[in-house]
């Protein structure tokens, strides 16, 4: 069987899988009533949760990264682990018993304020929003290669099977099926990198396997680490060396402060906190959850490393005509591109990228069978462009596995991109349809008016979405990490002082939200957008880029809240009550227990 | 065989003799299993009516089970519309062997030429014809059982006062003025009953002139009844006190009289015997032998076709009086004015038809020593002494021990609400379970306050918090829709559970909705007219949640009518509604009701975010 049946049988049969799940699971067969929610077990919610938070960037692209920009890509890995913690231990358990739904709804009422809320609420569109876009690339990649098509056309066809999946469809978030979601990617995920690892390292765990010395081709042990031989490949090409990093420690250090901030108010990931009604349970559920996402975040730098030594040691130096098949699959879908600037008829790989941007065919085909490309190139030695989004992808290829696991990889992208999409719709939806047209626009709407009205935000968000992924503004995870940057410096603070400290008010709230965001948006917009080219560590503040600004503006955001507080009026006792209360344990108290 | 089938719609409409002739030229036919009765653009020769047998209504420009429009079984009739209109539409297939009554077109015709009704029956939509019928129980039930829960104020007559001085022909003039048979004699401003045969009397046996004046002739003191009392309460008096009439009273002051005779032209006479035999019970096994007539009433006054909204109403009272009744007999006075015994779930909502279950609790005043240790004994024995006696009146015990012997359902008003903060926080499927139940509570017998002031309490730990909210709400949505994936009516051999695929939804989304927006009626119907006024759903809406509900309260209510004691004991027995056994015109008011439990469900899930 080849491998283009495989993959139809994978993702068609996860796909039954999720759809049969779903509908058994709606037909009730219980014979009590009223115990909601009392059937799913907190490792079931755990990797529910998993499979919420790990979308196809952390599926997709993570490794890819890691593959590539290998130290500096940590911070990826070091945020968004250490932000589902913060999420889990310092928030959730506190606005679980405030009582609310939503990050805006929670801000809303914390700072009896309805400018405070729409803020919140213009934060959760604009995080969830770019992380749909991530979501619809990653959709698109899979469906492109293994349709063989055009990645544009494979995002159009992931918008409709995500709009037909979550938003008609009904299937949003039932537990089970999220559960089988996670069990597709996550089997996906490691199946490769233990191959991977066996073969080139004789460690089953691609973890130990990562820190380990290579066998060569006989299978004896070479003594040379995988580490080492990787530093040596890469700057032998010119490239700096894969275990030291170019950003400065301040900066990685404000990069990761920011996308933990900011993924800590992760509103689709929040929620999954609320469904289990019993405290201890949900306190299970996360340590479950946490576990299962380590289990690939642990995965993912192995993975990273097997996947860059394999890729170069195959494609280096090697006559175009000789290739294994997977580069001119890749070069079809256009996530592939050659010029044989040299005339050698040899793929070269170095520092820098061969062309500007990214590749644009003309649409005919050179002397050796490649696509030509109207693209300007440039003068280094590089010749290939390989997008970095591929690499988790075409890995079980490079490696010469199995075609089954090449298939089985498909089904796992495609879980993790639709698990997290159909997550996020729901709350672009929601936040659009019910903190924003019913709270506060159209306080009249019926009900049946709210259910449309949400159902046509999923649409357009869905379309915007997918404008996005296939003109992505830059790197999808450079351009997260700025929405990250937004929702840490806006409302990070905002919530962490809701829940701590009782004397925050509405004044010093909203003025700390808006400098954050004026702030961190402002810097991001200069640099990114209005003067380019003064983007070097010179000319950032303290030296930091970007991509780390955030930390600084939440840093802004708590000084001015903190003294508008202090020079306005404090807030109502009532919710100062609220506050302590929420950080006492219930049932201690001595009106409870009589 | 034809006499039975044309007592009901539409040849109701039709008198006698239109009857006669009908059930004259009518014919019988014998269709085998697969044979077409009518073929879409068939012009029709006769309008059936089936004795016997299945057939199916299909459009065959369609494919499959899309096609099937309607399904008809005995008693039904079909074809009326094609004859009127000239052809059929439709396809009619036999699904079983089917024996049909054939009435020829154009007697059909001519009947519908002579009535206009008639005619017009067949013209209107179904949607109009659904209407219609219950609108006519609407009318039907009203006046029945309104008169059941009405006060006596809803049905006195203004009395007709007299001074003592005044002579007997004036009286008996001012009798005949008025067209009444009694009047109220003021003696220095206390009133005497003087009737009409007491006039005759004391004419012709005690020898008075026409001159004498009245006064001493009036019957003190009088029998009297509050103005807020039942009507049949009023009858209970009459009818221990041996009189036929009695005087109202409003503050101390006389506003009325009702009678018997007006009375009894509004009951129908076994309602006004079961409640008569609760009020007149003196002992517990008058109580239990009136308590047994109830399951006879339910079905007499279905029979009658009366709403079921107002049976469930009337059962409610009756039962509440029966509990109360029995709980009287059972503890010491002093508990009773200390205490408050609440009835809960369907008998909390009022929503009970048959007898179920004893779920019932207790919340003693605080202040109250009824949990010391000598009392305690007491106590538990009265309590226990009073459950029993309800066994004997026919309410089982709760399987879930929700009821007075468990202590845990006995305590004093601060510990309730200890209970309630630490279901509130707990949040396990049992504490939502309890809060619904305890939410679901009205007060039979003490003080009333003390059920309000928890409620209250819930509301305060609850109606804020969107999280326990959405717990709540969860479990509308544990159990299947009774609906195939295509919106059409499942039907399995053993039936569709409509109290877990109709009722409960309907009952627990309107509750936890009356949770979150504080309503304190206990009872779906007024939670949601309640909701409606609070703008929390609209109108239309909300009238067919209720018409939906009484659907499924109706057909279920039949089903455990239809079955034997030895039947019904089978686990959810009493809930299958068998869709194969329903007429046609059941079938589509079933599938409706369950389409508008669907659209609430998807109304639960967006607002209390269950899509999770």
């Amino acid at each position: 069987m080849d491998i283009q049946f495989l993959t139809y049988l994978f993702v068609g049969g996860s796909f039954v899988l999720y759809i049969g799940i779903a509908i058994a699971s709606r037909v009730g067969s219980t014979k009590e009533f009223y115990v909601a929610g009392g059937g799913v077990s907190p490792m079931a919610n755990g990797a529910a949760t998993a499979a919420d938070w790990m979308s196809a960037a952390s599926f997709i692209s993570m490794a890819g990264i890691i593959a590539y920009s290998g130290y500096d890509a940590s911070v990826y890995l070091m945020g968004w682990t250490g932000g589902y913690v913060l999420l889990a231990m310092l928030l959730a358990p506190y606005l679980r018993k405030f009582g609310k739904f939503t990050v805006p709804d929670f801000i809303g009422d914390r700072y009896y304020s309805n400018v405070a809320r729409t803020v919140a609420v213009i934060c959760v569109i604009f995080v969830s929003f770019t992380y749909v876009a991530g979501q619809m690339r990653g959709t698109g990649i899979v469906f492109a290669r293994f349709l063989e098509v055009d990645v544009d056309l494979g995002v159009v066809i992931g918008m409709v099977i995500v709009f037909f999946y979550a938003v008609l469809g009904g299937m949003k978030g039932i537990t089970y099926t999220q559960v089988a979601q996670y069990c597709v990617l996550i089997f996906a995920f490691t199946v490769p990198a233990i191959f991977l690892s066996i073969m080139m390292t004789g460690h089953v765990l691609p973890q130990t396997g990562f820190g380990a010395t290579l066998l060569d081709s006989a299978g004896n042990d070479s003594g040379v680490y995988l580490l080492t031989r990787l530093d040596e490949l890469v700057t032998e090409l010119g490239f700096r060396e894969y275990t030291s990093g170019a950003k400065s420690t301040l900066d990685v250090f404000f990069i990761t402060a920011a996308l933990m901030c900011g993924t800590a108010g992760l509103p689709h990931v929040i929620v999954r906190f609320f469904t289990v009604p019993r405290v201890r349970d949900a306190r299970v559920s996360a340590g479950w959850a946490l576990f299962f996402i380590a289990i690939l975040y642990t995965s993912a730098p192995a993975v990273g490393a097997f996947a860059r030594v394999n890729l170069i040691e195959t494609v280096d130096n090697a006559a175009y005509e000789e290739l294994p098949q997977w580069f001119y699959n890749w070069e079809n879908s256009g996530l592939i591109a050659w010029v044989d600037k040299n005339g050698d008829g040899r793929v070269q790989m170095a520092a820098g990228d061969p062309f500007s941007g990214t590749p644009s065919y003309s649409g005919e085909r050179g002397s050796h069978g490649e696509r030509l490309l109207t693209n300007a190139p440039t003068d280094n030695p590089s010749e290939v462009y390989i997008d970095r989004d591929i690499i988790v992808l075409a890995n079980p290829e490079i490696g010469n596995l199995p075609a089954w696991v090449v298939a089985l990889v498909a089904a796992g992208g495609v879980a993790a991109a639709l698990s997290t999409a159909a997550g996020l719709l729901l709350v672009i939806s929601s936040a659009i349809s019910h903190d924003l047209l019913k709270k506060q626009l159209k306080p009249d709407i019926s009900e049946k008016g709210e259910l449309l009205a949400a159902r046509i935000a999923a649409a357009v968000a869905i379309v915007i979405a997918g404008y996005f992924g296939i003109n992505p503004p830059g790197f999808v995870a450079e351009v997260v990490a700025f929405a990250f940057g937004l929702a840490a410096s806006s409302f990070f603070p905002v919530i962490l002082m809701g829940i701590f400290y009782k004397r925050m008010n509405r004044e010093g709230a909203i003025a700390g939200m808006l400098v954050g965001l004026i702030f961190t948006f402002s810097y991001i917009v200069y640099f990114k957008f209005i003067a380019p080219e003064m983007s070097t560590p010179e000319h950032w503040w303290f030296g930091v880029s970007p991509e780390g600004i955030g930390t600084l503006g939440m840093i802004f955001n708590f000084v001015t809240a903190l003294v508008v507080s202090k020079l306005t009026a404090p807030p109502p006792a009532s919710i100062q009550h609220i506050v302590e209360e929420i950080r006492v344990p219930r049932g201690a108290g001595s009106a409870i227990d009589h | 065989m034809l006499e039975a089938d044309l007592a009901s719609l539409p040849f109701t409409l039709l008198d006698t003799s239109q009857r006669e002739r009908l059930r004259r030229s009518a014919d019988l036919g014998y269709y085998a299993v697969g044979k077409i009765l009518l073929d879409a653009g068939q012009v029709p020769q006769h309008v059936f009516l089936i004795y016997k047998g299945e057939v199916s209504e299909s459009d065959p420009a369609l494919e499959g089970e899309r096609a099937v429009i309607g399904h008809y079984v005995a008693g039904d009739l079909f074809g009326g519309i094609s004859v009127l209109g000239g052809h059929s539409r439709y396809r009619f297939r036999a699904e079983q062997e089917t024996l049909c009554h054939l009435i020829p077109a154009a007697s059909f015709t001519a009947l519908c030429d002579q009535s206009p009704a008639f005619a017009s029956y067949f013209r209107e939509r179904l949607a109009e014809k659904t209407q219609r019928l219950l609108s006519r129980r609407a009318e039907f039930g009203t006046t029945l059982s309104s008169f059941m829960l009405a006060r006596v104020r809803d049905g006195m007559r203004e009395p007709l006062t007299v001074g003592p001085n005044t002579t007997i022909e004036a009286a008996v003039a001012r009798l005949r003025e008025r067209g009444v048979d009694s009047l109220l004699v003021e003696t220095r401003g206390e009133p005497g009953m003087l009737t009409k045969s007491d006039l005759l009397d004391a004419l012709t046996r005690g020898g008075l002139a026409l001159g004498s004046p009245v006064g001493p002739l009036a019957r003190r003191p009088l029998i009297a009844v509050d103005a807020d009392d039942y009507l049949f309460s009023a009858l209970v008096t009459m009818t221990s006190r041996r009189v036929t009439r009695v005087a109202v009273f409003e503050a101390g002051e006389v506003v009325g009289v009702v009678e018997m005779l007006d009375l009894l032209s509004l009951f129908s006479s076994r309602t006004h015997w079961v409640g008569l035999q609760i009020e007149r019970a003196e002992t517990v096994d008058q109580l239990v032998a009136a308590a047994a007539g109830m399951t006879e009433l339910v079905e007499g006054l279905m029979a009658q076709g009366a709403k079921l909204r107002f049976v469930m109403s009337l059962l409610a009272a009756l039962n509440a009086r029966l509990i109360q009744r029995a709980y009287r007999f059972s503890v010491p006075s002093l508990l009773l004015e200390q205490s408050c015994l609440m009835v809960m779930g369907s008998e909390g909502r009022g929503e009970q038809v048959l007898k179920t279950d004893q779920d019932n609790a207790l919340i003693l005043a605080d202040g109250s020593t009824w949990l010391e240790p000598a009392p305690e004994a007491e106590l538990k024995k009265a309590l226990s002494t009073f459950s029993a006696r309800l066994s004997a009146l026919g309410y089982p015990p709760c399987p879930g021990n929700i009821m007075v012997t468990n202590p845990a359902w006995v305590a004093a008003e601060s510990a309730w609400h200890g209970k309630v903060a630490r279901w509130a926080s707990s949040r396990d499927p049992r504490s939502l379970m309890q809060l619904a139940i305890l939410l679901d509570t009205r007060c039979v017998s003490g003080d009333a306050s003390l059920v309000e002031a928890l409620r209250d309490a819930i509301f305060a730990r609850c109606s804020d918090d969107e999280l326990l909210l959405s717990h709540v709400a969860r479990g509308a949505l544990r159990f299947g829709s009774g609906l195939t994936v295509f919106g059409t009516l499942r039907h399995p051999e053993h039936g569709i559970d409509i109290k877990k695929a109709g009722l409960f939804p309907i009952v627990h989304g309107v509750r936890t909705l009356a949770l979150e927006r504080r309503i304190a009626a206990t009872s779906t119907f007024a939670r949601l007219d309640a909701l409606v006024e609070d703008g929390r759903l609209d109108r239309a809406f909300a009238d067919d949640l209720g018409e939906a509900l009484a659907l499924f309260a109706e057909l279920r209510l039949k089903r455990q009518l239809s079955l034997s004691p030895a039947e019904l004991s089978e686990p959810d027995a009493g809930d299958r509604v068998v869709v194969q056994q329903l007429s046609g015109f059941e079938r589509d008011l079933l599938r409706q009701a369950l389409h508008t439990v669907k659209a609430f469900r998807q109304r639960l899930t967006h607002r209390y975010h269950l899509e999770y």
